[in-house]
């Protein structure tokens, strides 16, 4: 018990010599890890003061319950200081705030917060909520006095690495996706179908089979979800940082193409982006400004399901079955994503976006941060998502136009990979002021509106 | 890149487990049945769905709706009849009756979620990395 003791206090007592500075969400996150801890404590105390059982195969089950405290502290263990760990100083807090304000435009999700944690992977995580929540209210049911999971908190975990980063943190939207999905019980509405679709294509399995069945199918239509979500909170910028972070560009036929148990494959997704894409109307941009990424999403969109692959070595001859369900599933994943946003999707209305997106990109490519843009004398501030979206297409394409306004020695022209790495970071910091200036209170109006 | 481990799935069974098992004990050692009756629907439902051929709704959809939380039970209690047994012995403690058989009823019962949780505890494993966790890939 002490040692157990010793465990849990190691988890929840803070380890920093230096004060940190958080965001709410990890505030709450970090009090209600502190509040379970003191609990269990004072219920091990409790708990010592109790004679042994004396049938030994009693005392057995009594011992165990140690053992499951235990590796719910172990589970604890990951999150708590990697959320500390994720200081104002080292998230992208002014992206972070963004994506709060923009989940929050989404009925039912109003009010919603992001904990965002460290991760050591170069991945981006959405740890389920509903899972926590869950088994912070079964370890509720043994230690009595155990506080429930803090209410309305996606948590996410980024790579500790990109803390400056703004485009490849882009890929967070896919991860409050899952939180969407969850927190929506999305599930409920997509089991029904699903249990149909098996009923049709799979037939009579056990319990067993039909599980594993069900569960392929829930990954993958969550998976499309996320995707489609992500597209619908910041347009095709998430499409942009998902072909950048996973390298698509550079895969072959067969990896585009594979399924696995957790993920549909790269041009399954890369579909369900075109038709997002499509829905809310980015097209005209990608086509006039997209470049080599905008022919990648239509390439990949263009090869047909059939080309598909999944092999499961746990149960191969369901495979080929679950494809076939999940073909019947798939149209479904688009209508919960228009069912959620309810008409709040970024979308691109063309004429005075265009207008817009030119003149931000006209800002970067002489190294002027985008927050307020004039035009005939008057200054406007641009919408945050066009701003992400241009600037992204600006990084993609227009580096080069900055690179030749610029007066370079001999030796910085030749190494042109550092001086596109250099200005490529300039362009997003330049945006992350931007995004920064437009939530400061101002008077200028809305472009594009 | 991460992907979704089983993990996680395996904490929650022992935690709904030991759930399970304190409210028996309760009963078993104190009289009590103020846990039990919050935990008998929760624990009747869960076997239910590990069960039948239908999907679980409830609380069986949180507790049973993994496939590695279905397949710890079936490799547990590979016969159905077993299950179903229990299911009946756990509805039975629903009811007041005798108090001596239904605590031999509740301590069977806790030897049946004891079987669980230690399977659940001993496929648990501790990798490095976090594991539940839905990732982009």
């Amino acid at each position: 018990m002490a040692s157990l003791r010793r465990l849990i206090r190691s988890v929840y007592l803070p380890r920093d010599e230096h004060e940190r500075s958080h965001r709410a969400a990890t505030t709450d996150f970090l009090n209600y890890i502190c509040t379970l801890g003191l609990k269990t404590e004072v219920y091990l105390q409790r708990l010592a003061l109790v004679p042994p059982n004396p049938d030994p195969k009693m005392a057995a089950v009594d011992r165990e319950e140690l053992t499951v405290l235990r590796k719910f502290w172990f589970d604890l263990h990951e999150f708590a200081q990697p959320s500390r760990n994720a200081d104002t100083l080292h998230s992208p807090i002014v992206l972070i705030s963004q994506l709060e304000e923009h989940l929050s435009r989404i009925p039912r999700l109003r009010e919603c917060r992001l904990l965002i944690s460290h991760t050591t992977e170069l991945n981006y995580i959405q740890y389920p909520r509903q899972e926590l929540r869950e088994r912070g209210g079964e370890y509720a049911g043994i230690v009595p006095g155990a506080p429930r999971f803090p209410r309305n908190l996606a948590l996410i975990a980024m790579p500790y690495s990109q803390d400056e980063s703004l485009f490849s943190n882009l890929l967070i939207c896919h991860e409050m996706g899952h939180f969407a999905f969850e927190e929506l019980e999305l599930e409920i509405d997509l089991s029904r179908r699903i249990g149909r679709a098996l009923r049709k294509h799979v037939g009579h399995r056990s319990v067993d089979d039909l599980s594993w069945c069900h569960e392929r199918l829930w990954y993958w239509a969550e998976e499309l979800f996320c995707d489609r979500f992500a597209i619908g909170l910041v347009g095709p910028s998430f499409s942009f940082s998902y072909i950048e972070l996973l390298d698509v560009i550079g895969m072959n036929d067969d990896e585009v193409n594979e399924f696995e148990d957790t993920h549909p494959s790269h041009s399954c997704r890369f579909y369900e982006h075109f038709e997002q894409l499509k829905r809310c109307g980015w097209w005209p941009l990608l086509d006039r400004l997209g470049g080599s990424y905008a022919s990648l999403i239509r390439k990949l969109r263009n090869i047909s399901p059939l080309n598909y692959k999944f092999h499961s070595k746990e149960k191969s001859a369901l495979a080929p079955l679950v494809m076939k369900a999940f073909r019947d599933i798939q149209p479904y994943v688009g209508h919960l994503v228009t069912r959620t946003f309810q008409g709040h999707e970024a979308r691109f209305h063309g004429g005075q976006h265009f207008e817009c997106v030119e003149a931000i990109q006209k800002y970067l490519g002489w190294g002027v941060v985008p927050a307020t843009l004039v035009n005939n004398g008057r200054a406007f501030y641009p919408d945050p998502v066009l701003l992400i979206n241009a600037a992204y297409l600006f990084y993609l394409e227009g580096i080069p136009v900055l690179i030749n306004r610029i007066k370079q020695k001999r030796e910085e022209r030749a190494n042109y990979i550092s001086q596109r790495e250099k200005w490529g970071k300039s362009v997003e910091q330049w945006t992350l002021k931007a995004l920064e200036d437009l939530r400061l209170p101002n008077d200028r109006e809305f472009w594009a509106w | 890149m991460a992907d979704i481990a089983s993990r996680d799935h395996y904490l929650t069974l022992a935690l709904f487990s030991r759930r399970i098992i304190k409210a028996l004990m309760d009963f078993v050692r104190d009289g009590k049945r103020k846990r039990l009756d919050s935990a008998l629907p929760a624990a009747i439902e869960s076997l239910q769905a590990a069960t039948g051929n239908r999907r679980p709704s409830g609380y069986g959809l949180r507790v049973m709706r993994r496939y590695d939380q279905v397949r710890t039970i079936n490799e547990l209690f590979p016969k159905k009849e077993d299950r179903t047994k229990m299911i009946k012995t756990l509805k039975s403690l629903e009811q007041k009756g005798d108090e001596a058989v239904q605590k031999e009823r509740a301590t069977e019962a806790i030897y049946f979620f004891y079987a669980i949780e230690n399977r659940a505890l001993r496929n648990y494993r501790h990798p490095s990395r976090p594991s539940l966790a839905a990732s982009i890939r």
